[in-house]
């Protein structure tokens, strides 16, 4: 058992091991020790939670203890604050299902009904600012005691943090706001152009997308040629009748292909593939009018601060978009799809493939970790392109042995690569970054043609 | 138990235990479900002033769409 602080000295966050009993000694870890123990609470089952001087106490299943202060979830500028996020996601997930499963057991099998008639009882306090009342959200009331309660194994679902479920995070994500982050904010803030509705001033920053390397200058005045990954997947994709296909990528094209297309080429994506993705993903066009095209479920979730590296022809640029994305933009065409793009880029660089990061924007981001950690497998086997059909297949099997066998749309990624052209060899070629490199994708459509498993070149 | 504190529409105050909150994307609206002795309310809820104001006026779409939404939650519990 290991016991772990995390804490911050209100400039940055602290990360410390925690060594003996009666003489606490606090070791400093490691980037690698801390990347590694976040991940750990990210993704194994929570045991059980408590909270004290503002600190919350989380026990893992493998009975790590990770004493985190509530300061910790406030934006800190740094690489590790997706973790935080997914963290504190995933406490409420937890503090939540507490209640419902306490609710469960008193209503003994009885279906449980809003009292629509009950003439509340008033009391005599003072309202709590939000800030507080969040904290208190979040965390036990310092007078009462936290449950702790055991899970096993078929509580899993519970704690998958699917980034897109129907919890309104806004409870959370305004901690941040109100509690006192004055030495975070960037006032020289890079917005992108044409919108505003979101200027603000005085932004905090969320390091949403990791930021890849930035390249050491070349001293060679020559330009040198740039390195090409290239990756292959088979996927058998039931294709539709070309009326259909091309009716369809026409209206998208004519409603928002200019603004798929920029976003999807500043931030390293391929504008095609997000184009026959987001086709996929619309409602309908009723008089002129698609609402929430990329599907965001809901929209407020994708209310936030985002940090997204910017490409042109030659590659990663160096600089970054500084996005602030607010309610009103979600809701806006424009802004609807940059947050769906930015999904997609966080899912492109976390699964280290462009099809499997189309497949976690439609189960959750933290899906193939989930499946892996299910089946006692190791991630970084099922990450690229070459192993996208495995991962899919993977997850597909998680969702079919925790009895949720209809969870998401197992067929996504036929569903969105039907609208793609695969010509009579059957194959699609397209290219799009991961951090500084670029890869060359070769989609192989089993269904036109039988690869019998070979390489396809 | 944990109880947090919610103000309504004319001032007057709450000490309720708060299961959960909810956006409904067709209803456009942010709501939260709770409970004062034993009995489960719900209300729906606006941010005005960095405080959650709440709103018990529900319509009865409103409290059928919320009957649905505490039936899926305590379906996706097992055992």
């Amino acid at each position: 058992m290991a016991k772990y602080y995390f804490t911050t000295d209100k400039v940055s966050r602290k990360f410390y091991g925690i060594n003996g009993s009666n003489v606490i000694i606090h070791t400093v870890l490691s980037d690698e020790e801390i990347k590694k123990e976040l991940e750990k609470v990210i993704n194994l089952p929570i045991e059980g939670i408590k909270e004290y001087d503002g600190n919350l106490e989380v026990t893992l299943s493998d009975n790590d203890i990770v004493i985190v202060s509530l300061d910790a979830f406030r934006g800190y500028n740094d690489s590790y604050e997706n973790y935080f996020l997914e963290i504190k996601r995933k406490i409420k997930d937890y503090q939540e299902y507490k209640k419902i499963r306490k609710l469960k057991e008193k209503s003994q099998g009885q279906k449980v009904l809003v009292n629509r008639n009950r003439v509340l009882p008033k009391v005599l306090v003072g309202t709590l600012p939000l800030a507080a009342a969040l904290l208190v959200l979040l965390s036990a009331n310092k007078d009462s005691k936290v449950e702790q309660i055991n899970y096993n194994d078929k509580n899993e679902d519970i704690l998958a943090t699917a980034v897109i479920d129907e919890v309104n995070p806004a409870l959370l994500e305004k901690i941040e706001d109100s509690l006192d982050i004055e030495e975070n904010k960037n006032k020289d803030a890079v917005m992108y152009a044409g919108n505003e509705a979101t200027k603000e001033e005085g932004l905090n920053f969320n390091t949403l997308v990791e930021a890849p390397k930035i390249p050491e200058p070349v001293e060679d005045a020559k330009q040198e040629k740039e390195e090409v990954i290239e990756t292959s997947v088979l996927f058998p994709i039931e294709v539709i009748d070309d009326y259909e296909r091309e009716n369809r990528i026409q209206a998208t094209d004519s409603y928002c292909g200019e603004i798929i297309r920029y976003y999807a080429k500043r931030w390293g994506l391929p504008a095609e593939i997000i184009m026959v993705q987001i086709s996929q993903e619309r409602p309908d066009i009723i008089n002129g009018v698609c609402e929430n095209v990329c599907q965001l479920t809901p929209p407020e979730n994708f209310v936030g601060d985002y940090k997204v590296p910017v490409y042109d022809d030659n590659g990663f640029t160096g600089s970054y978009d500084e996005i602030h994305l607010d309610r009103n933009a979600v809701y806006s065409l424009e802004g609807n799809i940059m947050a769906g793009l930015i999904y997609d880029r966080l899912n492109v660089d976390k699964q280290k493939s462009i099809i499997t990061g189309l497949f976690t924007y439609n189960q959750g981001d933290s899906m193939l970790s989930n499946a892996c950690k299910y089946f006692g497998l190791n991630k970084d086997d099922y990450l690229g392109d070459d192993k996208a059909a495995e991962a899919c297949e993977l997850i597909v099997s998680y969702n079919d042995n925790r009895g949720k066998p209809k969870y998401g749309d197992r067929d996504y990624i036929s569903n969105v690569l039907r609208y793609i052209d695969f010509g009579e060899d059957g194959t699609y070629k397209t290219t799009y970054y991961i951090g500084e490199e670029k890869y060359e994708i070769t989609i192989a459509n089993t269904l036109i043609k039988d690869y019998n498993n070979t390489q396809v070149r | 138990m944990e109880y947090e504190i919610l103000t309504d529409t004319e001032g007057n105050t709450y000490k309720v235990e708060v299961l959960f909150t909810h956006y409904d994307y067709s209803l456009g609206k942010n709501y939260i479900v709770y409970m004062i002795d034993n009995d489960v309310l719900a209300a729906s809820y606006e941010e005005i002033d960095n405080k959650y104001i709440i709103n018990n006026d529900l319509t009865s779409n409103e409290y059928d769409m919320i009957d649905k939404t505490i039936e899926r939650k305590m379906g996706e519990i097992n055992g």
